[in-house]
């Protein structure tokens, strides 16, 4: 005779599974989250360049493989090491004041119990592309000195200057792709934070 | 050594009749040296030094060649001040009392007429051991005009801190640092 599951055990299974595929939210640590890309110069060698400023918060739910988020990085913090060439990047991006992209996560994909990419789109001044970035690595941890879980990892991308609308002068010698590698390290925040 | 001393000696190297060796000035606009370590087993922290000073020479039909680089320390830059600020400390960079990295090598590895190897000594924090840089790139734009002829690439190694004596943070930061060199030189005439 086969047993119909009581209404009680039901409750219970629904409760446990919703606290398993409780949503959490992260926010991203300056120190350890960063836009770096890389540029080819004169068909030689890698140009290396990075935006320095980058904030936003990114929701989990590793139970139910989801995932989303808002990034923002600050124009004028880029920094090749090159003032010249900054200078040119800054008036190519339309960096004025603290104008910012948005990088806009409307989904996590992930394989086994890891993001293994971001899907999204990257908005500034009027301009927008979708990005994926691929996720060369994904960890969570437990960081001793903030006694908090960390998310992050290693993403990257393969862009085209024309889609930045980077049209720089050609004396600068950059060709294509620009190479995203993007580190990012996320600190989970309590309900209210 | 005296990294200066050996670079000003390296203008006055005698032309074999059989071969002709190119000296080459480093662009400091396209000379830096990236560095990225594993935090965490999570997210690769990276860090620029540079622009870097100094000079190579190649002869590649003899399948040698000389380098001498000095890397100012105090250029150092994560992107993150604090962070900056924690590298230069002493038991990391240790920049006040080491302000300079040197990369000195003389033994060149060669396939067809490029160099693909580099070996000799980095010295880092005062501490001297050997270092490789493979290449993974090379190449070279012919002189133009008035520019000069353009040879670079990219070139990378691997160190591991503990043996400068970088040590703060092992094993939870790693060990194994690895080096992402951007070069390109203009030949001397």
């Amino acid at each position: 005779m086969t047993r119909r599951p009581t209404l009680s055990v039901l409750l219970l299974l629904g409760a446990a599974a919703q606290a398993m595929a409780a949503p959490v939210d992260y926010q991203l640590t300056p120190t350890h989250s960063f836009v770096h890309f890389e540029w080819p110069h004169a068909g030689l060698s890698t140009l290396r360049g990075r935006f320095d400023k980058v904030a936003g918060r990114v929701t989990l739910d590793r139970a139910a493989r989801s995932g989303h988020g808002e990034v923002q990085i600050r124009l004028d913090s880029i920094n090749t090491g090159r003032p010249a060439l900054d200078a040119a990047l800054r008036q190519a991006l339309g960096a004025e004041g603290e104008a910012s992209a948005g990088y806009t996560i409307d989904r996590l994909r992930f394989e086994g119990d890891r993001p293994a990419a971001a899907q999204g789109r990257l908005a500034w001044r009027e301009r927008e592309l979708a990005i994926e970035l691929r996720a060369e690595r994904f960890n969570c941890y437990r960081n001793p000195l903030l006694r908090r879980e960390v998310c992050g990892g290693d993403f990257t991308a393969d862009l085209e200057p024309a889609a930045l609308g980077l049209a720089l002068d050609p004396s600068f010698g950059l060709g294509r792709p620009i190479r995203l590698r993007v580190q990012v390290e996320a600190i989970r925040q309590e309900a209210g934070e | 050594m005296n990294v200066r001393g050996w670079l000003l000696g390296m203008a006055a190297l005698p032309l074999a009749a059989s071969s002709a060796p190119q000296v080459f000035d480093l662009d400091p606009a396209q000379t830096f040296v990236h560095f990225e370590v594993l935090h965490f087993d999570t997210s690769t922290l990276r860090g620029r030094v540079g622009p870097v000073r100094g000079e190579v020479m190649l002869d590649a039909d003899a399948g040698r060649g000389r380098l001498g680089l000095v890397i100012d320390m105090r250029t150092l830059d994560t992107g993150f001040r604090l962070l900056d600020a924690r590298l230069r400390q002493r038991d990391l960079f240790d920049v006040d009392d080491h302000p300079e990295a040197w990369f000195v090598a003389e033994r060149f590895r060669f396939e067809q007429g490029q160099p693909v190897e580099v070996t000799g000594e980095f010295t880092l924090r005062g501490v001297s051991a050997p270092l490789t840089l493979r290449a993974l790139r090379f190449g070279c734009v012919e002189a133009t005009g008035t520019a000069p002829q353009r040879c670079g690439g990219d070139f990378e190694g691997e160190v591991q801190r503990s043996r400068f004596g970088a040590s703060f943070g092992l094993p939870l930061v790693a060990d194994r640092v690895r080096l992402l060199v951007q070069a390109e030189g203009l030949r001397r005439r």
